[in-house]
């Protein structure tokens, strides 16, 4: 086993953990950490697995900044006393969410096994070892370079970049409509009325 | 080395199927969130995962990791609309429990 | 188990070990220095008391910190007590394997160094958000409260100005910054939108880092000493340390950006090989690698070594002179100008950044690396 395959199963097996507290966790901020924990695994992979500006997109977007505001929601909105609403009322909720949750996990490995796409024989025989795929003459051709992830991205891909970033105009034109407090806003809109009414007075009795 | 790649094949379901089990069970809007980001990763890591199964010196294709470049673009497009929900609702009410956001239907 | 301790990575370690040892000790002394500089230009002396001229001050202030009574609050989350001043101090130390601090004398060469730093100064973000809220006490709370909305907001910024280097270079790797400065590469030209992209990334570093004038997280007069109120001994000493540590990682990233990197071309002339000029002797003979390159006092490892440090400190000084100056913002003062002025000046200055690349054009790169990029052009377009 070399240091890569053994750094990969220290950080699969870390990640599955801290998925699996997320799920379990009673404490809403706990959850949220164990979350960053599971995202932060998933850099280190994406790192293994040659993406490396998957890897810092993972890093900066997800583990620090979508994360950060969770945290800062349910460090804010989230009371103590909210704990006891996490657990699921029904009984069978669990056992039924289980239960369905382990179908599907057995649906997909089946597939997955089935599938001669993920077979290891077929992998050595037919495919490049991974040796080969990374070693490039020129570095932004190795898989996962910036420079060649944006010329594919801006040529080939440039128009779901730009839905992509029409969408994001439309998600924070979203945000903040629905999260504006507009009780006071209509506060501030009255306090401004009573200051020009003032004001309006006051020239009044100076004239 | 291969084995990387067909093991996170693995655990991209194993952590979608945890994802899904969180959905399922939880009844809190911001754990179920949560739940959801966690099986979106589960998605990036296989077409990650596939990415690198693929690239071969003769096809230098990095399109699986643009998908999931996207991906991340969209899920944070859906973070901020959806916390942004969220918080509109604890506005609203003191007490928040998804069986009981149905103000659409009544 | 044997291959994963490879000569490379022993070295690794040592290098690293050598970088933690040269913070620390860089650390003690900012303290020191911090005080004494503010205590000049607020005309009085400062610590002058241990050893000539203070200058054994923080060694006392260490033992002292590292003796005093540990306190933790009973109803403290305690994972999260103990987690988070260590995760402050390690993403503050981490900064360092990304920064080039000579040519050729660097932990690490990351194709996407910058997005890296970004992430990990988000990382030490969290350490101080999650210490206000394991504490379960008001103020340390408020503190983190504080942090975590205006980490949120300057942190935008903070990106959005580190992109305009990136535009210039073309490169997501800090490293290549310094090709901006090669004299056949440089353009006085990029200055136009190189100066205000490093002072707006100064100020946001500044709210990021939580300084004055945006230390409103550990305001006094407000919240006591916001989120490290409950902390005390050498966890309460992990917070400032962090946070210089940080600081002087935000400082090397500004020099990077403006101030020509480790690079000392001024126009007329290009001295940044300037030891190399003085003594003769190929620097390789010493064979002691990046590091042994800097200490040979010969190569050119050591001149841009030492002509980073210089301007590393000049920077680090500008802040403490800033802290001596400028009064603390009001909290509704810090989010108008996060949001409605900062955000739109990078935005406008990237747009600028935008046209200037398009009219005198991006540093050249390598004449191999954009044959190649043909290259891969046209294999590009032959598939599709």
């Amino acid at each position: 086993m070399d240091g890569q395959l053994l750094a990969w199963w220290v950080l699969a097996i870390v990640g599955s953990l801290s998925a699996v507290m997320m799920v379990l966790s009673r404490n809403p901020v706990h959850s949220v950490l164990y979350l960053v924990a599971n995202f932060l695994t998933l850099v280190g992979i994406y790192f293994l697995l040659s993406a490396p500006m998957m890897a810092v997109v993972q890093f900066v977007v997800y583990a620090g900044a979508i994360m950060i505001l969770f945290l800062f929601v349910v460090m804010f909105f989230m009371s103590p006393e909210a704990r006891r609403w996490l657990r699921p009322e029904i009984k069978s909720q669990w056992v039924f969410g289980t239960l369905l949750t382990v179908m599907m996990l057995t649906v997909v490995y089946i597939s997955l096994f089935t599938s001669g796409r993920v077979n290891q024989g077929e992998l050595e025989m037919g495919r490049p070892t991974i040796a080969m795929a990374g070693a490039a003459e020129n570095p932004r051709e190795e898989l996962g370079h910036p420079a060649g992830l944006g010329v594919r991205m801006f040529s080939y891909h440039a128009l779901p970049f730009e839905i992509a970033g029409l969408l994001l105009l439309a998600a924070l034109l979203g945000a903040v409509l629905v999260a504006r407090d507009e009780r006071s806003e209509g506060r501030q809109h009255l306090a401004h009325e009573f200051e020009k009414a003032e004001e309006a007075v006051a020239e009044e009795v100076q004239a | 080395m291969i084995d990387m790649v067909v093991n996170s094949v693995w655990l991209a379901g194993l952590m979608f199927a945890i994802g899904t089990l969180g959905v399922m069970i939880h009844r809190h809007p911001v754990i179920i969130f949560m739940c959801i980001e966690l099986m979106l990763n589960a998605a990036n890591l296989a077409l990650v995962a596939f990415n690198r199964h693929h690239f071969s010196p003769a096809w230098r294709t990095m399109d699986g990791q643009i998908y999931a470049f996207l991906i991340i673009v969209i899920a944070a497009a859906e973070v901020a609309v959806g916390l942004a929900i969220i918080v509109a609702l604890f506005k609203h009410r003191t007490r928040v429990d998804i069986d009981e956001i149905n103000f659409l239907k009544r | 188990m044997a291959e994963i301790f490879t000569p490379q990575v022993v070295n690794l370690i040592v290098r690293g070990g050598l970088m933690i040892f040269v913070l620390l000790t860089t650390f003690a002394y900012l303290t020191y220095t911090e005080r004494r500089i503010l205590s000049f230009f607020q005309w009085r002396l400062g610590p002058n008391r241990v050893g000539p001229q203070g200058l054994l001050q923080p060694l006392a202030d260490g033992v002292k910190t590292a003796l005093k009574q540990e306190m933790v609050p009973r109803k403290a989350d305690k994972v999260l007590y103990f987690l988070a001043p260590t995760l402050t101090l390690s993403a503050s130390f981490t900064t360092f394997a990304l920064i080039p601090v000579g040519e050729q004398v660097a932990l690490s060469s990351v194709p996407v160094a910058i997005l890296f730093f970004l992430g990990l100064s988000s990382m030490a973000a969290y350490g101080l958000i999650l210490a206000g809220w394991s504490s379960q006490s008001k103020y340390p709370f408020l503190g983190s409260l504080r942090t975590c909305a205006q980490v949120i907001s300057y942190e935008l910024a903070l990106g959005l100005c580190l992109l305009v280097p990136i535009m210039i270079t073309g490169s997501l790797n800090i490293n290549d910054f310094g090709m901006m400065y090669r004299s056949e590469n440089w353009n006085w030209a990029y200055l136009v939108v190189l100066a205000p992209a490093a002072i707006l990334f100064l100020i946001s570093s500044l709210a990021e880092t939580g300084r004055t004038p945006f230390d409103l997280p550990e305001c006094e007069a407000e919240i006591v000493a916001g989120y490290h109120t409950e902390y005390s001994s050498m966890k309460y000493a992990m917070f400032p340390m962090g946070e210089y540590i940080a600081m002087v990682a935000m400082s090397a990233m500004v020099v990077h950006m403006l101030l020509g990197g480790y690079h000392m071309n001024l126009g007329f002339v290009d001295l940044t090989y300037w030891a190399g000029t003085w003594t003769a002797g190929p620097p390789e003979a010493w064979g002691w690698g990046a590091y042994g390159d800097a200490i040979s006092l010969t190569g050119k490892g050591f001149s841009t070594t030492m002509t980073f440090i210089v301007k590393l400190f000049l920077l680090i000084f500008t802040f403490m002179w800033i802290r001596a100056t400028f009064p603390r913002l009001r909290y509704d003062q810090l989010m108008r100008f996060g949001w409605k002025w900062l955000l739109p000046a990078t935005l406008v200055l990237i747009f600028a950044t935008a046209i200037l690349t398009a009219i005198i054009g991006p540093v050249q790169a390598p004449a191999v690396d954009s044959a190649a990029q043909a290259a891969m052009e046209v294999t590009l377009n032959a598939r599709h």
